[in-house]
Formats: structure tokens, C-alpha cells, sequence
């Protein structure tokens, strides 16, 4: 009965997997990255709808960290919103004279699939659908999806933060 | 290399993950709704498959028996991990509606249990051939199902298959049937249960007839003529 345990063997297999793991994010990591941010330029595309930017302008737009799109006094802003297992990165553009919540769009999160199925959802009638022409004041009054109530919270608020710091006298967006 | 065919033969067909062993349930199910989640989730498991279980066969001999499976799963969330990287790397939309099932095929246990049984005790070249043989069964069961459901249950078939070929696919969706014809339980849940059910029941009934007329002409059962009927 030897007391001692062979560690070499599992080390080995490690290693291994490290290594496999390296070369695959080595060669896969430019192209995620681009297809991330061409992912993200559609989903505001699709937001903005009618006021379609062109995509060289969107690229450029894109390079501010957090507003992405600012003219004709249409403003979208890229938010983080603290959800049940982890940021909920959300897109958000509203009209910067009324404050008038033109669309919300949830571009990427972690929260438990299934339950958090409305943040998938942008079609008509979608929960997301009813922050369309909501107001920060109104923003208020959205009522939280049953079972989820973290993650729909944690959205309206960060909406309705975004709202309150961005008056119509942003400084960023002159148009 | 008869060798091999038998063992790509009993891998896909006499010992069909899905319609035998009925192992991988949960992905089978809850991704056969197209034809494109289908084979985008076929494709992923086979390359976890013989990725992890060539990658058992290689190292079995450093393997130690006390730590056997740690090490397997790790092979296998390393092959998963991998797969997912790739996915999201040429096909990102749509690794976006299959994220989830990609994920766990970690915990897939046609994979686990080909490690334990066939890729820890045979050589490389035997296991890669088993691997390929139980992915490709699989990916048969899936497309079959994926097919059925996506014709019932919405009346098109290959739609959205640009989201894995390109836009070169853009064209290839056919419309089948109308909306009058469709069924549209088939493309909830419910209906992924029953059309597994009817495929278990039709793969039975197709082997069982195969087996049965073959053991009238030759009592040994060969497997050979096995393979025509399926194909």
C-alpha cells in the first residue's frame, strides 16, 4: 500500500488543457471581438430603426465608451446594469430634448436562461417594448417581471439613472 | 479495417446514443426545433467528442485511476470550451441560440461515458474511429429530428442556415408547408418529446425487423448489411 499519489499525471493532463485552451483564444480572439462589435452596432441599428446612421459613422461612434451614438438629438448610450449573476450590458437611446426613451436593447447577459427570456425578447408586446416613449419619470412605473424581479429591476434602474444624468445639457452630444 | 468499420458501425448504429443508449437526451431535445441548431449543436459535440476522446486515449497511460474522472471532465469542459470559442468565432449568431446547449455538453454523458468505456482502454486510432462513429450517430438522430420538427412544426426546412454557411445560404430555405398544414406543437416542447418518442419507436422497429430478417439467412447476424437500411 504506497502512501504516495502520482501527481505528475494530472499536472500532465492539465497542461494539456492549458495549452489547448491558449491556442484555440489565441486564434479565436480577434474574431470574436469583431463579430461582438458588429453584433452590437446591428442591435442599434435595429434600436435606432427609421434614424439609421451609416455604418462608417456608426464605427466611429462607436470608439466613445459609453455613448455611442449622438445626433440629431437622438442620444444611445451603452449601459451596464447590475443583474442576478452578472452585468446586463444594455443599449438605450432616447430623444435628448424630451428625454423620451426611444428603445431599450439588451446586448448581452448572464442571468439564469429560461427565467430571463424577456431579455432576449425585442419583438412587439416584449416587456422591453414597453419602455418605448416612457419618460424618466415613468420609467418608474414599469412593472417588474414576475420571477425575475433582480434582473428587471436592475434594468429600469439603470435606464432610469442614465436618464437622470444625461439632461438636455449633455455636453457630448451637440448636434 | 474491418477492425474499424465495425467499431464506426457499432458506434453510430448498434449502439446509437440517442435511440440505444439513450444518452444526450437534453440537447437532442431542446435544440432539434431546425435544422440549423442541429447540426450547429451535432457539429460542436463531435468536435468536443473526438477532440476529448482522442486526447483520453493519448494520455490514458499518465492518467491515474484515483483521479480518472476529474481528468476526464476536464478534457472534456477544455474540448467544450474550445468549441464554444469557434462557434462564436465563425458562426456567432448562431452560436447565440445555442449557447446554452453548447455549454453543457460538458455534462453531455455520451461523451463521458465513451471516455470511461472505449477511449481510457483502447488505442488512439480505435477511439478516434469510436468517436467519430457515436458523434456521427448523434448528429443523425438530431438532423432526423431537427428535420421533422422544423417541417411540421413551422413549413420550412434549412431556414436560417446562412447563420453557419453564409450569406451563399441565404436561398436555401424551402417552403414546405402552409400554415393550414402546420403543427405548431411540434416546435414547443411538448412536441420535441413526442417526435423523439416516434423516432425511438420507428429506429426500434426498423432494427429489430433488420436483426430479425438477418438472423433468417445467416444465424451469426452479421453487421455489414445492417447499415443499408438506415441510410
Amino acid at each position: 500500500m504506497a502512501e504516495r499519489t502520482n501527481l505528475l499525471g494530472p499536472v500532465l493532463v492539465a497542461a494539456f488543457c492549458a495549452l489547448v485552451l491558449s491556442i484555440t483564444h489565441l486564434t479565436t480572439a480577434g474574431q470574436i471581438a469583431d463579430n461582438q462589435r458588429a453584433h452590437d452596432q446591428r442591435a442599434l441599428r435595429d434600436l435606432l430603426g427609421e434614424t439609421l446612421p451609416d455604418t462608417a459613422l456608426l464605427a466611429e461612434a462607436w470608439q466613445d465608451d459609453q455613448i455611442v451614438w449622438c445626433a440629431q438629438r437622438i442620444v444611445a448610450a451603452r449601459l451596464q446594469a447590475d443583474g442576478y449573476a452578472g452585468p446586463i450590458e444594455l443599449l438605450l437611446a432616447w430623444r435628448s430634448d424630451r428625454t423620451e426613451i426611444i428603445g431599450v436593447s439588451v446586448v448581452r447577459h448572464l442571468e439564469t436562461p429560461g427565467i430571463a427570456d424577456f431579455l432576449n425578447d425585442h419583438q412587439q408586446g416584449s416587456w422591453l417594448e414597453e419602455f418605448r416613449t416612457s419618460t424618466a419619470t415613468t420609467v418608474g412605473r414599469i412593472d417588474a417581471v414576475t420571477g425575475a424581479t433582480i434582473s428587471s429591476n436592475a434594468v429600469r434602474q439603470a435606464v432610469a439613472q442614465a436618464l437622470q444624468l444625461s439632461d438636455p445639457a449633455n455636453t457630448r452630444c451637440r448636434s | 479495417m474491418s477492425h474499424g468499420t465495425q467499431i464506426f458501425s457499432n458506434a453510430w448504429l448498434h449502439n446509437n446514443p440517442a435511440w440505444i443508449q439513450l444518452l444526450g437526451l437534453c440537447p437532442l431535445l431542446a435544440v432539434s426545433t431546425s435544422v440549423v441548431n442541429a447540426l450547429g449543436l451535432s457539429l460542436a459535440t463531435a468536435l468536443v467528442m473526438v477532440g476529448a476522446s482522442s486526447s483520453i486515449a493519448m494520455l490514458r497511460r499518465w492518467i491515474p485511476d484515483f483521479a480518472r474522472l476529474p481528468c476526464f471532465v476536464l478534457i472534456i469542459a477544455t474540448f467544450t470550451t474550445a468549441a464554444m470559442l469557434l462557434l462564436q468565432a465563425f458562426a456567432f449568431e448562431l452560436y447565440l441560440s445555442i449557447a446554452l446547449f453548447v455549454q453543457i455538453i460538458v455534462t453531455n454523458c455520451m461523451i463521458l461515458s465513451r471516455a470511461e468505456s472505449f477511449a481510457s482502454r483502447q488505442s488512439l486510432g480505435a477511439s478516434v474511429i469510436d468517436a467519430l462513429g457515436t458523434a456521427v450517430g448523434f448528429a443523425v438522430a438530431l438532423l432526423l429530428l431537427g428535420a421533422f420538427r422544423e417541417i411540421l412544426g413551422g413549413g420550412t426546412l434549412f431556414a436560417g442556415m446562412s447563420q453557419l454557411f453564409g450569406p451563399t445560404a441565404q436561398g436555401w430555405q424551402l417552403e414546405l408547408l402552409t400554415e393550414d398544414w402546420q403543427i405548431r406543437l411540434l416546435s414547443l416542447p411538448p412536441g420535441a418529446f413526442l417526435a423523439a418518442g416516434l423516432l425511438l419507436a420507428a429506429a426500434n422497429a426498423l432494427i429489430s425487423r433488420i436483426s430479425r430478417s438477418n438472423d433468417s439467412v445467416q444465424p451469426s447476424g452479421g453487421n455489414a448489411p445492417q447499415n443499408h437500411g438506415q441510410t
